[in-house]
């Protein structure tokens, strides 16, 4: 009887190992499912609107129209001057695959939503930020939340929500970019003596601007065939990650 | 009166000390503004940089609209000098010319010339900075096109093409009443003396003192500014805040105005009262 219950215990404890090794998601499974998401956009055309809120800029709101064609190539026109971000306008996720070696960093509940969280980490140093984190949303395979540090000093959060277009594309409906300024090194210490930080780093160096931009994506134009040409205008012409 | 106003205009457009404040700014404008075109903006991309690290920008902030722009700081220094050498001649000039007697000794009053003199000061200051507002932008326009106009007082501000004409219309209006508190300060110093060029030095020299204590930050200035007619002077330079502060332009226009009138008073007091002996 009691060789019995120890094998059924011995099978139950198995049964459940298994089905849990099953269901936990590598960041490489992750990254491929949300890249399948995108991989049938070859390219698009949306009108964006954007508002600008930084620290001592006041900008009108900007209305532009986007072009993106895989791999990289984005352009943007617009009547009137428009300011927009340099990360996170697009994202491709084959690229980011491409680039970065993605590790698991574990699972949040944001907004009541279980979201997988990766460490993306440049696989060449050329490769700029060279690091980045992500956070997916497993219910539509989309990334809904990104963090890195561009350059030394600034700190950059963006947030996502995708929308589904032509019934088959989750692609980005809004996007708030955030800049904060990234806090001083408090533990470095120039020298052991007791004296008040360098004028040179504290007051006279002009502070990084703080601030956000929200972006909306409009009238998306899915697959429309972009010619080339489009992207071979430099003003306004950038690549994405 | 305005026989009288007529007759002033034709000596005041007869003088060539008149055409030296159109000949300058007609030389120092189209040469300013096409190095700038040559240069082609690139302290504006050095003032843009730090927002360059995160942004791109589609659209061309170095436009018409910027350049002429910058050239109406020149209302701070430079139009006012010029101003000043006809505005110092009016009353100064005649004794100059040993013409005081001749003109008074006409059966019209001292008062009556005095205002005709002081209108045609008027007239001359309105063109003046009508003259540059049409050069200066005109010629910006042409060589630089339109755009969207960035503003880098305090921080960086946009202002859509569309709301930008008017700025620069009622920007100049306001330039140009600024401008007549310096004629008329000039014209005050003219009715002491009896050669324009102590008007001209002594306007300039109040003018550079002013702005001394209103643009350095010191403690002990600060109570004085207020009082100080070149506080207001950038009275023009409030039309392209956004939003407007229609209060202060108006609390502006109301000092320059008393210090106009001011000004011309004590020029008229003075005037009236004048030993001619020329």
């Amino acid at each position: 009887m009691r060789l019995w219950r120890t094998a059924v215990g011995f099978v139950l404890v198995l049964a459940v190992s298994v089905q849990c090794a099953a269901q936990v998601l590598k960041a490489p499974d992750i990254m491929k499912n949300v890249e399948r998401g995108f991989e049938k956009v070859q390219d698009f055309v949306a009108t964006i609107e954007a508002n600008v809120d930084m620290e001592r800029v006041r900008i009108p709101k900007i209305t532009a129209t986007m072009y993106f064609k895989k791999p990289d190539k984005v352009h943007f026109s617009s009547s009137s001057f428009a300011m927009l971000p340099r990360e996170g306008i697009v994202l491709n996720p084959s690229l980011l695959r491409e680039r970065y070696e993605a590790k698991m960093s574990g699972e949040e509940v944001v907004d009541g939503r279980k979201l997988y969280r990766l460490a993306l980490t440049a696989k060449e140093a050329k490769v700029r930020p060279s690091q980045l984190l992500l956070w997916i949303d497993p219910s539509v395979w989309t990334i809904a939340r990104m963090e890195t540090v561009p350059y030394q000093g600034r700190v950059l959060r963006f947030s996502f929500t995708h929308t589904l277009q032509a019934g088959s594309f989750w692609l980005p409906e809004t996007m708030k970019a955030t800049y904060d300024v990234a806090a001083a090194d408090s533990s470095v210490k120039r020298l052991d003596l007791d004296m008040p930080a360098s004028p040179q780093l504290d007051e006279i160096r002009r502070p990084t601007r703080s601030g956000s931009i929200t972006v909306k994506y409009l009238d998306y134009k899915v697959n429309v065939g972009i010619s080339d040409d489009v992207f071979e205008k430099r003003d306004g012409a950038s690549k994405t990650k | 009166m305005l026989r009288l106003v007529y007759y002033e205009l034709i000596k005041t457009f007869l003088k060539k000390r008149t055409y030296i404040g159109f000949l300058l700014v007609a030389v120092v404008v189209p040469l300013v503004e096409i190095a700038m075109r040559i240069e082609g903006g690139r302290f504006l991309q050095f003032s843009l940089r730090s927002l360059q690290q995160d942004f791109f920008f589609v659209g061309n902030l170095f436009n018409g609209w910027f350049v002429a722009y910058s050239m109406m700081n020149s209302l701070w220094i430079h139009i006012p000098l010029l101003i000043t050498f006809v505005a110092g001649d009016q009353l100064a000039g005649e004794a100059t010319a040993g013409t005081y007697r001749l003109i008074l000794v006409r059966p019209v009053s001292r008062t009556r010339i005095f205002i005709s003199k002081f209108y045609t000061t008027i007239i001359y200051t309105v063109i003046f900075v009508g003259f540059l507002a049409i050069l200066s932008t005109g010629l910006a326009l042409l060589l630089l096109g339109r755009g969207d106009l960035i503003i880098l007082t305090r921080g960086i501000l946009i202002l859509p093409e569309a709301d930008v004409a008017w700025r620069f219309l009622l920007g100049y209006v306001l330039a140009a009443w600024a401008m007549l508190t310096i004629a008329s300060l000039a014209f005050l110093f003219s009715s002491f003396v009896e050669n324009a060029i102590g008007p001209i030095i002594g306007t300039m020299g109040v003018n550079m003192i002013f702005l001394l204590v209103t643009v350095i930050p010191l403690e002990l200035f600060q109570d004085v500014k207020p009082y100080l007619y070149y506080n207001y002077m950038n009275v023009w330079q409030k039309v392209f805040e956004d939003p407007v502060p229609w209060q202060t332009i108006g609390d502006s226009i109301a000092v320059l105005g008393a210090y106009t009138l001011v000004f011309v008073v004590v020029a008229w007091a003075i005037f009236r009262r004048k030993d001619i002996l020329t």
